[in-house]
């Protein structure tokens, strides 16, 4: 489904240039959890950026379904992100001003026409699935950490992707609520949905069918679990 | 919830700065929309008290003739036959011009030649309401004419013939009476006499002639060229004056104040829409998360530009109502205490309302439209602190 190949990556910063990936290859197979693993400096999350397009890869290439993204024009990039793929983050990035259902709903406010009576109810009906039943209307300053997460994981999934990419999703949690979202995402994983996960963290990498390991801007190496 | 959530709910959510950004444009829509109305107000009320002192517009017969006067020693014409104008005609054609909301007053004149006690004198045919509104300075002793044989002895006629209140002066056919006598004007006015326009032309059988039509018309905001060319359209056979240097003045002192008005005004303005475009480049980088988090959900970036420009518009359409409504409230009370306010009508128009809305949203969205550009043209990763 998702195929990239030899990706490079270089940042200048200050007339100092650094190249985060040097010639990364990794593929995505339909309902694959792929959990990607390594130190800080590594190249990992530079490469789920790069995976999800939020972005573009010196030279390298990368195929979605078949369709080559790096020559796609921009209105194609957003017709992708808009319908097959959903990314969440370590800091969650909620709108503090929009209630968790208005949060979920916010993909499909980018229209000039009010939002439909079915939609609010699948966005209610996401946030019962992701366990925040009861709490649709509630600020995200009045939830906590575990449950803004499983917010933007609902807001994910309302677009009902075909791939999800989790970069440290666990990474602001305590153990207990870190461990709840990753069972949250074995259980999307499960129910057929591709996820693509960043991690420090070896034991919640376990969670995936692949972890690719990185260093030093490359993949050090690729294994199979069997969970 | 559509792409105008957004924006509204931000405004909302900030409000304090929402509302130093709306007083501070309102502030300056408010001092423009206070300025031009009370500099309209003094250039209107400037026109009146100006147009009080004369005619602009003088409205006679063409003929082949060459006025010989110099120093203000007058030799006479050298006509070759004395034309006249019809009266009502020439009255309801001035009155028909499309501009005709500029005219304040029309008076029409028969002027005849009379010998009393022996020595000639000019006797000038007038309506008297209309002469006594374009000569504001005129004071009688004794008494306006209540009838129609009543007139007015200029001062230095009634000194030269001997005139009195009540004295009988025969003109034509007929016998009119002398109600009152002219205070010294410095004008010609002081050597004639003044009769009834009507009365005079059945006196000496010139029923609906005239010689000549002073015209005051109120120009401002209007050119003088418009209205002497309109009603040159509507009476081909007449020859018009404008009396250019008089307009030329009542003109440039409006002018003046009027872009005095614009000046300060573009300044104020020019300062509000430099503090939006700063609040609004301040909240851009704030707000480098969402517009990230947005342009991952498939955001386009004109949709960012649009939710960014709608912000800027929500502050210019309601500080433009706001300032709106505010120099209109103001204005009346700055003329108040000015004491310019007796006869000022400052009018609530919808319309100018509705201009000066649309014109502060654009106005607005101008502004912010490089804040806006700035976001739209982000990319996700840029927005995030961490990559």
């Amino acid at each position: 489904m998702l195929n990239l190949k030899d990706i490079h990556k270089t940042y200048t910063a200050d007339g100092v240039s650094s190249e985060v990936l040097k010639g990364v290859s990794i593929d995505v197979s339909e309902g694959e959890f792929v959990s990607i693993v390594g130190k800080s400096g590594s190249g990992k999350s530079t490469m789920m950026n790069i995976m999800s397009t939020l972005l573009e890869p010196d030279s390298g290439s990368i195929f979605f379904k078949g369709r080559e993204l790096t020559q796609a024009s921009s209105a194609e990039i957003n017709s992708v992100r808009r319908n097959d793929i959903s990314v969440i983050f370590q800091a969650y990035h909620l709108f503090p001003y929009l209630t968790a259902a208005e949060n979920v709903l916010l993909p499909f406010m980018q229209g000039f026409a009010p939002i439909g009576k079915a939609l609010r109810e699948e966005a209610f009906e996401v946030l019962s699935r992701v366990g925040l039943s009861g709490k649709e209307n509630r600020l995200p300053v009045k939830l906590s950490g575990g449950e803004q997460q499983r917010v933007a994981i609902a807001r994910a999934l309302i677009k009902k992707p075909s791939v999800l990419f989790a970069d440290e999703p666990t990474g602001s949690l305590d153990s207990k609520t870190g461990n709840a979202i990753i069972d949250l995402l074995r259980e999307l994983n499960a129910a057929g949905l591709a996820v693509v996960m960043v991690t420090h963290s070896p034991e919640y990498a376990k969670a995936g069918h692949t972890i690719v390991s990185m260093e030093d801007g490359l993949v050090s190496g690729i294994e199979k679990n069997a969970g | 919830m559509n792409i105008f959530t957004l924006p509204f709910r931000n405004l909302r959510r900030k409000l304090l700065r929402t509302g130093i950004l709306v007083a501070v444009f309102t502030l300056g829509i408010l001092s423009v929309v206070l300025l031009y109305n009370v500099s309209r107000t003094i250039g209107h009320s400037l026109e009146e008290k100006m147009t009080a002192f004369g005619a602009n517009v003088v409205i006679y017969p063409k003929t082949e003739s060459l006025k010989i006067s110099y120093g203000g020693f007058s030799m006479g014409n050298l006509a070759y036959q004395v034309k006249y104008l019809p009266e009502k005609e020439t009255v309801n054609a001035i009155y028909s011009i499309e501009l005709n909301k500029n005219i304040s007053t029309v008076a029409p004149k028969l002027l005849e030649l009379i010998h009393y006690k022996d020595k000639p004198v000019a006797v000038i045919g007038v309506i008297f309401a209309q002469e006594m509104r374009i000569k504001s300075y005129w004071s009688v002793i004794g008494g306006k004419p209540g009838k129609a044989d009543g007139v007015i002895a200029g001062s230095r006629a009634a000194e030269h013939l001997g005139l009195k209140t009540g004295e009988i002066i025969p003109i034509g056919d007929k016998k009119f009476v002398v109600s009152g006598v002219l205070k010294p004007t410095g004008t010609e006015d002081d050597n004639s006499i003044f009769a009834d326009l009507h009365s005079l032309q059945t006196a000496v059988n010139k029923p609906n002639l005239i010689n000549y039509a002073d015209v005051a018309a109120l120009c401002a905001g209007c050119p003088i060229e418009d209205i002497v060319h309109q009603i040159s359209k509507k009476l081909p056979d007449t020859e018009i004056n404008a009396m250019q240097n008089i307009v030329k003045q009542r003109m440039a002192t409006i002018q003046t104040v009027q872009h005095l008005v614009l000046g300060l005004g573009g300044v104020i303005l020019l300062t509000a829409c430099f503090m939006l475009s700063m609040f609004m480049l301040a909240s851009v980088n704030e707000r480098k998360n969402e517009i990230g988090i947005l342009r991952a959900l498939g955001y386009s970036g004109s949709k960012i530009f649009i939710i960014f420009s709608f912000e800027s518009l929500i502050i210019g359409a309601l500080s433009g109502i706001l300032g709106y409504a505010g120099g209109y409230l103001g204005s009346g009370e700055l003329l108040k205490i000015l004491s310019l306010g007796e006869n000022a009508h400052i009018t609530f128009n919808w319309l100018h309302l509705l201009i000066t809305v649309a014109a502060v949203s654009v106005l607005s969205v101008c502004a912010s439209a490089f804040p806006a550009l700035k976001a739209a043209q982000m990319r996700p990763t840029d927005a995030f602190s961490r990559i």
